[in-house]
């Protein structure tokens, strides 16, 4: 069993504070993932909690036992870097029994745990190679391999996949995944890739200037976003934001007038907040606009619609149909369902 | 771009070929001079082709002279001070920038700009106050004397700081987490990703310490801790006679061997140290 609690956590180099009191609790074997923009503070509150970094302010315990002060050996976590972080000069195997054997464990065992994870992660063909001798995706293998063979309590991930290509970071999300249910390792995954934040995670924390913008798992956030900010951020592609007033019988939105749906009972000038892929075919009279841009994802398209007085254009995700050309108008209907707004001051969701 | 023009392929390697051969002359005229006889050095024209003499010359060296130390002595004699320089400065160099690299302490910068200033100090700036030291340590006539005070380098430190300073930070940090202590980390991490680097700045360094002169000469008044270079110096100006140039001409030969050797050995890592890093 291995949790982590984060209480209040604080981080200031110098006069800038760059966390401001975070409070996260993660349970045992759950796989969390903090996402957010660069400059965030993922990545430091990570280091944070690998003891990379000193804390400032706050509490970090693992197991119930505070380890503000503990050596990041003594914590019992195991951490993957963005760069790998192998040492060029040694193998693959030394690469992976470095650390059992700073342990002192018997040679024969640092050999079993060594095969064993190996084999595991399918690198066992390559235990005598340098890291320089090895493609992209099995150095971030051999990464994982002495992460694992440390067998923490806890898993730390600093963007492991950014450098991979596209098609690999698929592959590895999912055995990424995979492996940590395996093992059942309490884990905290940093990226700023909210796809990989959605797919792998339990929990997601979205930070936003070192703070936590919303906790919760990924569909929770999805469905129920609190900020504009996390509305955003999450989802792909991500949910347009329209400026609108909301009267007691219209919408006052880009221009046009649209009649209030009965169930909305918010007043005033909001944003309004529209996933792409919440748009419905339909011949009630919605939002008019142009096709401005169409780009074709295959199974699905994309329309970029402008309207005027309306900033951005809007983006809608739609079945394929090639009846539609660039200059067409479109009509635009919500799912009335599905409609959000916010506040445009303080940028938090209004119902 | 590829060129193929006559004229220009005969420039070049006319303009190589003289250099080699400015180069190159001195050394033979060593070469042959080192093998004629006293009496031959003397006599006009000076001989463009090698004697016989060799074997009765080193013999006459390797004995005791009045005019000099017999030269596997001042041989030896160099070879220790040039290791314990090279290998002196280079432990405390490497020391030295891991310091200054890897721990945040208070002045650090200071030290650090303390230690590049002195690159601005040749010894010879310095001789006097550290002729003194020496002599207050007794160290006068003894091979601490003759490499200690040359040991403490910047150049060095500088160099391997910019070296430590390529490495990945990551790298110190996934060996904190795999649990090294930091000398660990020095010692598994730090000296085998350096290694090129070391062995570039052994074959400077143990080439600057074989051919000091200056020192060696102020603080040495025994024969038996003469080196090798100064005691060419020592030759020509030996005794009343004429100077014996066969012999001296061989000691430079001999002298200039073990530099020639430790760049031939060290040439692929030197290069290599030089030039790539794998990392």
């Amino acid at each position: 069993m291995s949790t982590i609690k984060i209480e209040q956590i604080k981080k200031s180099y110098e006069s800038t504070q760059v966390i401001h009191g975070i409070d996260i609790e993660i349970n045992h074997g759950e796989f969390i993932v903090l996402v957010g923009p660069s400059g965030c503070g993922k990545s430091t509150l990570l280091r944070m909690v690998a003891g990379l970094e000193t804390i400032t302010e706050g509490i970090v315990k693992i197991d119930d036992e505070v380890v503000n002060d503990l050596e990041p050996k003594d914590r019992g976590i195991a951490m993957v870097f963005q760069n790998y972080a192998l040492y060029p000069h040694m193998s693959v195997y030394d690469n992976m029994a470095y650390g059992l054997k700073l342990m002192k464990l018997p040679k024969a065992e640092i050999e079993e745990r060594v095969q064993q994870v190996a084999e595991l992660l399918q690198i066992e063909d390559f235990l005598e190679r340098r890291p320089s001798n090895l493609s992209g995706g099995q150095r971030q293998r051999v990464a994982m391999g002495r992460a694992i063979v440390r067998k923490p309590k806890v898993f730390l991930f600093d963007e492991p996949l950014s450098n991979l290509d596209a098609k690999l970071r698929v592959q590895m999300r999912m055995q990424i995944k995979t492996l940590q249910r395996n093992l059942n390792v309490t884990t905290i995954y940093v990226t700023h890739d909210q796809v990989e934040a959605m797919t792998m995670a339990d929990r997601l924390v979205v930070l936003k200037d070192g703070v936590a913008a919303q906790i919760g798992t990924p569909m929770e956030i999805y469905d129920n976003p609190l900020t504009q900010f996390v509305a955003g951020f999450i989802g792909s592609p991500a949910m347009n934001f329209i400026d609108c007033e909301v009267t007691d019988q219209h919408i006052l939105i880009a221009g046009q007038t649209l009649t209030r749906p009965a169930h909305i009972t918010v007043r005033g000038k909001l944003v309004l907040g529209v996933r792409p892929e919440h748009f419905i075919e339909s011949q009630s009279v919605g939002l008019q606009g142009k096709v401005e841009m169409i780009e074709k994802l295959g199974a699905s398209i994309l329309l970029y619609v402008s309207c005027e007085n309306n900033p951005q254009p809007i983006v809608i995700q739609c079945d394929n149909n090639e009846n539609i050309k660039i200059g067409d108008s479109h009509n635009m209907v919500f799912d009335l369902q599905k409609m959000y707004f916010f506040d445009p001051d303080s940028q938090q969701r209004v119902s | 771009m590829i060129e193929n023009r006559p004229i220009t392929t005969f420039v070049s390697h006319s303009v190589l070929i003289i250099g080699v051969a400015l180069i190159v002359f001195p050394i033979w005229i060593m070469i042959v001079a080192s093998t004629h006889d006293a009496l031959r050095l003397t006599q006009v024209p000076l001989p463009l082709l090698p004697g016989d003499q060799l074997w009765t010359n080193l013999k006459s060296l390797f004995e005791e002279k009045d005019f000099g130390t017999p030269i596997h002595l001042t041989v030896f004699n160099s070879l220790v001070m040039a290791l314990m320089i090279s290998v002196g400065k280079i432990s405390i160099s490497v020391l030295s920038a891991f310091a200054i690299v890897y721990f945040k302490f208070r002045f650090r910068m200071f030290f650090f700009w303390m230690i590049f200033i002195t690159l601005m100090l040749p010894v010879e700036v310095r001789i006097l106050p550290t002729y003194e030291v020496v002599a207050n340590f007794n160290m006068l006539d003894s091979y601490w004397g003759l490499s200690i005070p040359l040991i403490a380098s910047a150049t060095a430190t500088f160099m391997f700081r910019q070296t430590f300073l390529t490495i990945p930070d990551e790298l110190m940090e996934a060996s904190r987490i795999d649990g090294a202590s930091p000398m660990r980390f020095f010692f598994d991490v730090v000296i085998p990703m350096s290694r090129t680097n070391i062995a570039a700045l052994f074959v400077i360094l143990f080439i600057y310490g074989w051919n000091q002169y200056l020192w060696p000469l102020l603080i040495t008044t025994d024969p038996d801790m003469y080196t090798a270079v100064m005691s060419i110096k020592q030759m020509l100006e030996s005794g009343e006679g004429e100077p014996q140039w066969h012999l001296i001409m061989l000691t430079a030969l001999i002298a200039m061997l073990p530099p020639i050797l430790v760049v031939i050995f060290m040439q692929k890592v030197f290069v290599k140290g030089l030039t790539d890093s794998e990392k």
